[in-house]
């Protein structure tokens, strides 16, 4: 009968060893920059591991995070300021009633040593464009008509209609080329064209990337090695970064941020992201069908108080609707449904749910509760009472993106050119608007880039205005790195992290 | 019984779980009419207040008052545990006495199977019931009840057993009287001394095993303040503000301390053999 109180002091014991574990971190010493290491081997910190390496099937931002640009390779690429570059082709020649794309190939290889051509992008186009595809990336490639393979070296793409958005989504997963007729599992092998390899996927841990010495780019992997570490908990990811474990930290928070804050043992770097927390609500779905009370959700959370909360505005900033400053088409608009938790009663009210209104919220339990929590106090303030239901990633991709089973739903939106979903109902917003849906038509086959920014700027303030959504706050896109480690993006981390530029300099 | 509460405040121990159990059922009768906020009202200007006047135990990230939060914990720390403990006490006391009174190969099944259950861990127990019944005050009670009724049951068998064999029992059965009537009048108000003190420590396992599930994710909806939902929330913060963890910590290790000390001290009291007098 003794062990609670054995249980009792080892609890106490470890909040002693709590005490003094902030007292001394062995943060290690800032060297001297010296001669890039290329033998280097580099720990990265990511937060979502993805279910699938099948990047033509699996949807998620955690496959094109590590797999663009490091494994597989489009016909362009999309720079780290936005820009968009020869990637496997020089930029294509377009003709004058911008739908027809003349693509020449680079010399290119895939990793097993075979060379890349017109046929192989003919296959792997045409595949993402069939009928029965199954590709997340279909939708962006709406608008090709063909994929023709003219010789080895050159490769046709015939549009139905003009579309401003198509080298983005070249650049972007449906654009990938893989070699036709190669019999590779896709879920756990590659066989891609890119500056690193995989050479394993521990589930539930990591996944190790190699440099191919025979990448056939001008430029090969500055490093030799790069492990990328699914570590969810923050506490745990701060503790790997302070023992040295991890060399380039993303995903960070405002506790990750003040941890490392005036330490010269790591560098901060700031960029700007597409990543939008998107309260989503249900617009096919009860009271969520009528904007009174949607407008009245939106005014009842202080957008403010939660960039505060969270950790200040270097690493948070209020979104107004869905689009970032990094958008042409960006407008400030979160003057839209400001805060006034009586206007939002008084909205309620009219509603008819004036004695209460009871919503349930499915959250992945990759973020934390913070958001969730603070979201729920700001409802009941309204008389709005939100149960909280947190789910595995996977169910929520079953039950809410795949099935619209849901009340409200919060989850990270970190694609650019996520705007364009508010035009599809099916959408797991159910969000339909013929307006919206006309205007986002127009913007992608619109003739001019002005043209286009004018209409997406259009659904930006319409969404706003029809409250299609709340979204709460747009994350900076923040990485701690340990001295020496160079060369990484900084902008939308989350999204994309394109490693064919990382360097070392530190003696490790 | 006034002789052995003299002798269990006269003993140090004793007279410490005793005070310590008092401030928890204290400052749950107050939460019940007092909070200084509402526990679960946030306030960004007051993100991690340090502590001060306006919050005595200083603010977590959303601004909610880590005092008012405590003292609503214990609400559901002490709701949680009593009822936990009922469920053992009565789970228990029904195993035992089946397990004393039936005759034969019967009384052997129930003996072994106390034991195999008894091999289950709580957590685990508590997890297959959320699986099925989803997560709820009632699923953590049932749960910790059981766990904990399998324990009582293997001590009080063992003790029934001892009282079924004494003289005037024996007496009490010689003069005709039924099973019923023999563990009504005689078997259960000997044993109950032991089912005290017995419970008395359940009480501090079950306020652990309270902060373990809700820690884990599978206690108490997560509306409802607990002391193991504030650990887990504020463990972010174990390397940063190392000071906010402080409090829920202090209070599970106060409370399960009370109760075991308060435990301890009712044996020794109960007991002719330790008792001063």
């Amino acid at each position: 009968m003794r062990s609670p109180r054995i249980i009792a002091l080892a609890v106490t014991a470890l909040l002693l060893a709590a005490g003094c574990g902030a007292a001394d971190d062995g943060s290690p010493t800032g060297a001297a920059p010296g001669r890039p290491d290329p033998r280097a081997e580099v720990d990265v910190r990511l937060l979502l591991e993805p279910t699938s390496l099948d990047i033509t099937k699996v949807a998620g931002a955690a496959l094109e995070q590590i797999l663009l640009g490091n494994v597989y390779e489009g016909l362009v690429k999309y720079t780290d300021d936005g820009k968009i570059e020869p990637g496997l082709a020089a930029l294509p020649e377009v003709s004058g009633d911008g739908l027809t794309y003349t693509f020449t190939l680079n010399r290119a290889t895939f990793h097993d040593g075979s060379p890349v051509t017109a046929a192989d992008v003919e296959d792997s186009f045409g595949k993402v464009i069939a009928a029965d595809s199954v590709n997340p990336a279909k939708a962006s490639f709406a608008s090709v008509e063909k994929v023709e393979a003219k010789d080895d070296t050159t490769v046709v793409i015939t549009l139905a209609r003009r579309d401003t958005t198509f080298l983005y989504a070249l650049a972007g997963r449906g654009g990938v080329v893989l070699k036709k007729g190669a019999a590779n599992r896709l879920d756990d092998s590659e066989n891609g064209t890119g500056p690193f390899r995989l050479q394993n996927w521990q589930r539930g841990s990591t996944i190790t990337f190699v440099r191919d010495d025979a990448y056939w780019g001008q430029a090969k992997a500055k490093v030799a090695k790069v492990v990328f570490h699914y570590i969810a908990d923050e506490n745990t990811a701060l503790n790997a970064l302070r023992a040295g474990e991890i060399d380039l930290y993303t995903g960070t928070t405002g506790d990750s941020y003040a941890a490392v804050q005036g330490d010269p043992g790591f560098t901060v770097t700031t960029g700007n992201s597409n990543t939008i927390f998107v309260l989503a609500f249900n617009n096919s779905r009860g009271p969520l069908k009528d904007p009174r009370v949607r407008h009245a959700l939106r005014r009842a959370v202080d957008k403010d108080g939660l960039v505060t909360t969270l950790g200040g505005d270097h690493l948070y900033a209020k979104a107004g609707s869905h689009t970032a400053p990094t958008d042409p088409w960006y407008e400030d608009l979160t003057s839209i449904d400001s805060y006034d938790p009586a206007a939002a009663k008084a909205l309620l009210a009219q509603a008819g749910h004036a004695a209460g209104l009871d919503l349930e919220l499915t959250v992945p339990n990759i973020y934390p509760s913070t958001m969730a929590d603070y979201i729920a106090a700001q409802y009941k303030a309204v008389g709005v009472n939100l149960k909280v239901n947190t789910v595995e990633f996977g169910v929520w991709l079953d039950k809410v993106y795949t099935k619209a089973d849901y009340d409200l739903s919060l989850v990270a939106h970190v694609e650019p050119l996520t705007i364009l979903q508010y035009a599809q109902p099916g959408y797991y917003w159910r969000y339909d608007n013929p307006d919206v849906r006309k205007w986002t038509e127009e913007a992608i086959s619109a003739g001019s880039d002005a043209e286009r920014d004018t209409l997406l700027g259009q659904v930006a303030r319409k969404i706003s205005e029809d409250a299609a959504a709340d979204w709460v706050v747009r994350s900076l896109s923040t990485s701690i790195a340990r001295p020496g480690v160079t060369g990484f993006p900084k902008n939308d981390t989350n999204a994309r992290l394109d490693l064919s530029g990382l360097t070392v300099t530190t003696p490790r | 019984m006034t002789g052995a509460f003299r002798s269990l405040v006269r003993s140090r121990s004793g007279l410490l779980g005793l005070a310590l159990s008092a401030v928890v059922v204290a400052a749950t009768l107050v939460s019940l009419v007092w909070t200084p906020y509402d526990p679960g009202a946030v306030d960004p200007r007051a993100s991690w207040a340090p502590v001060s006047g306006a919050h005595w135990f200083g603010a977590d990230r959303l601004g909610r008052d880590l005092f008012s939060l405590v003292l609503a914990g214990a609400r559901t720390t002490l709701l949680v545990s009593l009822a936990a403990t009922v469920v053992a006490a009565v789970t228990g006391t029904l195993l035992a006495a089946a397990a004393a009174v039936t005759p034969g190969w019967v009384r052997a099944a129930v003996g072994y199977g106390i034991d195999v259950l008894i091999a289950f861990p709580t957590l685990l127990l508590a997890m297959v019931l959320v699986a099925v019944h989803g997560a709820s005050t009632l699923t953590a009670v049932l749960a910790i009840g059981l766990g904990e009724g399998f324990f009582v049951a293997r001590v009080m068998r063992a003790e029934m057993t001892r009282v079924l064999a004494a003289d005037y029992v024996l007496a009490a059965r010689a003069g005709g009287a039924g099973t019923w009537r023999i563990l009504y009048a005689h078997v259960l108000p000997n044993a109950l001394p032991t089912l005290t003190v017995l419970l008395s420590l359940v009480m501090a396992i079950a306020v652990l095993a309270e902060a373990a599930l809700s820690y884990l994710g599978y206690g108490v909806p997560s509306s409802t303040p607990t002391w193991g939902r504030m650990l887990h929330d504020l463990q972010t913060q174990l390397t940063i503000r190392p000071q906010v963890l402080v409090w829920p910590g202090l209070a599970i290790v106060a409370t399960v301390l009370g109760f075991n000390l308060l435990g301890d001290g009712l044996r020794d009291a109960g007991d002719p053999k330790a008792r001063r007098t």
